[in-house]
């Protein structure tokens, strides 16, 4: 795992979640699978915090738990897991445009809380529907619960949301570690009736409606009868965001944007449904997709976007013929391939804006032709021999492209050697991935910055709103106005520029955390061909 | 010949042996393709073998006349009268110095070649020679493109050749580059202009349109040729080197078109393409571009809360 | 050195190259040493802006927002003031979200629970006690002494929990380990329960818990 990695994980707890959890998340992170003594010991932090963090975190779905052979139960933390933080807002945003609002709701409880039981989240989207609804002073009558729990269902054969795993327990029935599920498809089971009644700990009142129900198993034993998690063999009543699904979603999205480039919007509309089709058929981590026919594809199409046979035809035509072997005539997409394509292009676009449109030509030159020696490179490229020369050895210089020798004498002399000149994209993509963990962690620290530089201004500001909106009720225009007064306009230009400023860096992180998702989506899928279904 | 021979010469009449030159000459002169032996023969019956030999040899000699060969038999053809008065005076080195830059043509040669094929060690005596051809106008050094510092050598009525010039992009040896955007710029916006007549013409055929923004590099060379940027002629395979670079710039793309015609060989045809995606989040912050990234650290002299840059670009 | 041509030099100085300036571009008007930052070569692009994007910054603050106040996000704990001020009860601290939160043990290791209850189960007065538990009234008493002797020697709130688990341990030599197993189980149940004032009532220590903040508000009440 690499330090920017790393340090960018360390910006990200801290921003969620506090200094104290992200020092315990970062010690784990470093370390492999620790217990908890040693875990207290080398942060150097109480106990209690400790085991706060740590609930924190496995709450959060960051930190998992294993018993090892000695019978410790050792703590285990992911970095993927912290960097989806980084997208949450994409997930959330991705959720609304498939499903709506109560949707979105229902993903975004479900990111805060980490895991919830359904019953909870719904409970509270509901509250906040509702809540919204009055606000705005509709006419729509209050959501009931019954399509919340619809959208839910959704959720759960959309793959978006899953529930979480079990825990083992040795025969004293002590937790000692999270099961690695053998079904996933258990995981996506559709929820029961009783799956919406559990509202176990989130709030005071209703732990203790619930502990009633978990005392009388006890000392009942073994009285199954009221719903807590053990006694589902298909998996605990806790649900969780499935973000593996969510990656597939973006990544499909950048395809078909892509398409939509090449092609027209249409054709976009045709990959969308092709890959929507192909996420029910093929296995995840397959880098091809299943096959479909041009039937299937015909019918599945949104019933306003319906064209005729012979146009699809053509589509599909010119998508297996120009897209960059995205689509083959058989029907199926090359996924590895269309990530490749984006890879490259996201690369391309680094290079166009870091050394202009000549080093672009000379890139593509490298990438088109493999191993080049230098003269060819500045000829095929038809650029000024000179300023071409200099800015490949810039790139050289920032490991975008490599150089391998070929000596044709025994001694190695620069005079007969031939110098290749290549691209390894591999490389290339993890260090420019590098490179955006360090730029997010950059403007997340800038920006804390900025606010804490101007946190009395802001508090201010949050301070004259407070009493603005209480005094509301009470009319007395002259004193609202007077409190107004109280920010000057200085000050409130300054605010203004606090505000953009802030903004400016939450757009780059989002932008910057797309560019990271299309980057490690390359990186893996070189890398691992076949993964387990994970978090 | 043997010694005799030349004794009995000697007792010839001068006026034979001017005679013949003159003859030969004459003949050179009617027939410009040479003549052969025989013919000189014919031509003065009265001299013997020995007198044409020497006659012929003067000639040589002098310049006058040059011997070829042909097949088995060897020619004789009237010399230029320039080069007989340029080359009058020079001596031998001089001559085989020319001789050698001549055979090189249009291609020239270069100063160390000339020095392996004379068998001349001496390099000041070589440049000395080259600078008298030089002035004398016979020859003259042209810049190679390839190497700037490489002069080739050739005649000075011949045209250098394209390898040595590079092309209707170099003028002057210097690699004209702004020549090469402008074609690229104007190829491009042809592509792009077909794309769009395309898309008009065809709004609900997608791939009729697509076939139809398609264009040959022959189409391409049309269009530039009748704009009438370019002083050169353009050749296709020019323009084809233009295009690829259009390819590099990620601006078109390549693709085959078998033509149905006669040859039935495959076409390459060009399209107008956006990129894939859109500019990266990265250089949309001053980390994607900044020089001293790796020097970046939290709590370092350069650092993201004291950067610059960072405030530059917030302050737009 | 690479020469005079540093901060002011026209020409190519080596440094100026290796530095990434183009010809002839203006250089800062900086003596020795060279810029930290050197004048960029291109300068970033602007973000981009629009409607989707817009929406997802809302979101994100949003969400920073939700998490600061989420019982998740854990702060460290209310340094001991020198006097209680009665404003820090109404002071409305993140704390309060952290202690509303308990994970249900169910799930988690039982290791990650709070051993300082452990303290409020050894002093025994359960309402709702299985009648077995009775006979340890003897046992559980002596625990009691001993533990209020702690009590009373603490004065740091946040060494109670390092005390308390050294007591623990005392208290678990001298016991059954069945027993404290299955007292233990229990009280993992009933531990939220125990929270209640009725029991707590009972236990007044003068200088609270600590951070039971929730429990504060117990103590006029009776």
């Amino acid at each position: 795992m690499s330090r920017l990695k790393f340090e960018l994980c360390e910006q990200l707890l801290k921003e969620c979640y506090g200094d104290i959890v992200a020092t315990v998340g970062m010690s784990l992170l470093h370390n492999k699978a620790t217990p908890l003594a040693m875990i207290i010991h080398r942060t150097k932090m109480e106990a209690k915090q400790v085991k706060q963090a740590l609930c924190s975190l496995i709450q959060q779905n960051i930190v998992t738990f294993h018993q090892n052979n000695s019978g410790l139960i050792e703590y285990s933390g992911s970095a993927d897991a912290i960097l989806c933080r980084l997208r949450f807002p994409h997930y959330i945003h991705c959720a609304k445009t498939l499903f709506g609002d109560a949707a979105e709701l229902l993903v975004e409880e479900l990111l805060v809380q980490g895991r919830s039981t359904l019953g909870d989240a719904v409970n509270k989207t509901v509250y906040k529907l509702n809540e919204s609804l009055a606000a705005s002073g509709s006419s729509i009558p209050e959501i009931s619960q019954n399509l919340i729990k619809d959208k839910a269902s959704i959720l759960v054969k959309a793959r978006l949301i899953r529930r979480c795993e079990d825990v083992c327990r040795d025969k004293d029935g002590k937790v000692i570690s999270m099961n690695v599920t053998f079904n996933p498809e258990l995981l996506f089971d559709s929820p029961r009736e009783h799956d919406y009644e559990r509202t176990a700990g989130s709030k005071r009142s209703a732990a203790e409606i619930s502990e009633v129900p978990l005392k009388k198993v006890k000392l009942e034993t073994g009285d199954a009868a009221s719903s807590l998690g053990k006694q589902n063999d298909t998996g605990s009543s806790y649900w969780c965001v499935n973000v593996h699904q969510f990656h597939h979603h973006f990544r499909d999205q950048a395809i078909i944007s892509a398409v939509a480039k090449i092609i027209d919007q249409k054709a976009s509309e045709v990959m969308r449904t092709m890959l929507r089709l192909s996420e029910t058929k093929t296995v995840p981590t397959d880098p091809i997709s299943a096959h479909l026919s041009f039937t299937e594809i015909c019918t599945a199409m949104p019933k306003d976007k319906i064209m005729t046979n012979n146009v699809m035809d053509q589509y599909l035509k010119c998508l297996s013929e120009n897209c960059c072997g995205f689509v083959t005539r058989i029907g199926e997409s090359d996924f590895f391939k269309a990530v490749e394509a984006l890879c490259i292009s996201e690369i391309e676009t680094i290079i166009l804006e870091r050394f202009g449109s000549k080093a672009l030509r000379m890139y593509r030159v490298l990438l088109a032709e493999k191993q080049v020696e230098q003269e060819q490179v500045v000829e095929k490229s038809m650029l000024p021999p000179k300023e071409a020369k200099e800015l490949l050895y810039r790139m050289f210089a920032e490991n975008f492209v490599t150089l391998t020798e070929l000596s044709k004498a025994p001694d190695h002399a620069p005079a007969r050697t031939f110098y290749f000149f290549n691209v390894n994209l591999l490389q290339v993509s993890r260090m420019l991935l590098e490179k955006c963990y360090k730029a997010a962690a950059n403007v997340m620290v800038r920006r804390q910055k900025c606010i804490s530089e101007n946190k009395r201004l802001l508090d201010k500001q949050e301070r004259v709103d407070a009493i603005i909106s209480s005094l509301d009720v009470e009319s007395a225009a002259e004193q609202k106005e007077e409190i107004e007064q109280m920010v000057t306009l200085s000050e409130r230009k300054q605010l203004k520029k606090v505000g953009e400023a802030s903004k400016v860096l939450e757009t780059s992180e989002l932008l910057l955390g797309h560019t990271i998702f299309i980057l490690e989506a390359f990186i893996n899928s070189t890398v691992r061909p076949v993964t387990v279904l994970k978090k | 010949m043997a010694a005799p021979i030349a004794i009995v010469k000697q007792e010839l009449s001068e006026d034979t042996d001017i005679d013949i030159e003159a003859k030969i000459i004459e003949l050179c002169t009617l027939t410009p393709k040479g003549i052969t032996d025989d013919v000189i023969k014919a031509a003065v019956p009265q001299c013997d073998i020995q007198q044409r030999v020497i006659a012929v040899n003067r000639l040589l000699s002098t310049n006058h006349i040059e011997l070829m060969k042909s097949g088995a038999k060897l020619l004789y053809k009237l010399k230029d009268p320039d080069a007989v008065s340029q080359i009058k005076g020079a001596d031998t080195e001089e001559k085989v110095v020319f001789q050698i830059i001549k055979d090189a043509q249009n291609k020239g040669i270069w100063t160390r070649d000339i020095r392996i094929k004379s068998n001349l060690k001496n390099i000041q005596v070589l440049n000395k020679i080259l600078k008298n051809l030089e002035s004398k106008k016979l020859i003259k050094a042209v810049k190679s493109v390839n190497a700037s510092k490489k002069k080739v050598y050739m005649l000075y009525n011949l045209e250098p050749d394209q390898s040595v010039t590079g092309g209707p992009w170099y003028s002057a040896s210097e690699f004209e580059s702004e020549f090469v955007e402008i074609l690229n710029a104007q190829a491009h916006k042809f592509l792009q202009q077909k794309a769009l007549d395309a898309s008009i013409v065809y709004p609900e055929d997608p791939w009729k349109r697509l076939q139809t923004s398609y264009a040959s590099a022959d189409n391409v060379l049309q269009h530039i040729t009748n704009l009438g940027i370019s002083k050169v002629n353009l050749s296709v395979k020019h323009m084809e080197s233009i295009l690829d670079t259009l390819i590099y710039d990620g601006k078109a793309e390549l693709s085959a078109r078998t033509s149905g015609s006669s040859d039935g060989e495959s076409m390459k045809i060009y399209r107008a393409v956006q990129p894939l995606t859109d500019t990266s989040g990265l250089v949309k912050t001053p980390c994607g571009v900044c020089p001293v990234i790796s020097r970046c650290t939290v709590d370092g002299l350069i650092s993201p809360k004291t950067c610059i840059y960072m405030k530059d670009w917030l302050d737009f | 050195m690479a020469g005079r041509g540093r901060g002011r030099g026209r020409g190519l100085s080596i440094n100026i190259e290796a530095l990434g300036l183009g010809r002839g571009e203006v250089l800062p008007s900086v003596a020795q040493p060279p810029p930290l930052y050197p004048p960029l070569f291109f300068r970033p692009l602007p973000p981009a802006r629009n409607s989707d994007l817009d929406y997802m910054v809302a979101l994100r603050q949003e969400l920073r927002f939700s998490l600061h106040k989420s019982p998740y996000y854990v702060n460290a704990p209310h340094k001991a003031k020198d006097i209680e001020r009665y404003s820090d009860k109404y002071m409305l601290g993140a704390n309060d979200g952290a202690q509303k939160w308990e994970p249900d043990w169910n799930m988690f290791p039982a290791e990650l629970q709070e051993k300082r209850k452990r303290k409020l189960k050894a002093t025994g007065a359960k309402p709702n006690l299985k009648a077995a538990r009775q006979t340890k009234a003897p046992d559980v008493s002596q625990l009691l002494e001993k533990l209020e002797k702690v009590d009373e020697s603490r004065e740091n709130p946040d060494d109670e929990g390092n005390e308390n688990e050294e007591t623990e341990e005392g208290v678990k030599k001298e016991k059954n380990e069945d027993e404290d197993d299955e007292e233990e189980e229990e009280y993992d149940e009933e531990d939220l329960e125990e929270e209640t004032d009725y029991n707590l009532a009972y236990f007044d220590n003068g200088e609270g818990y600590g951070d039971d903040d929730e429990d504060d508000d117990e103590g006029p009440t009776y």
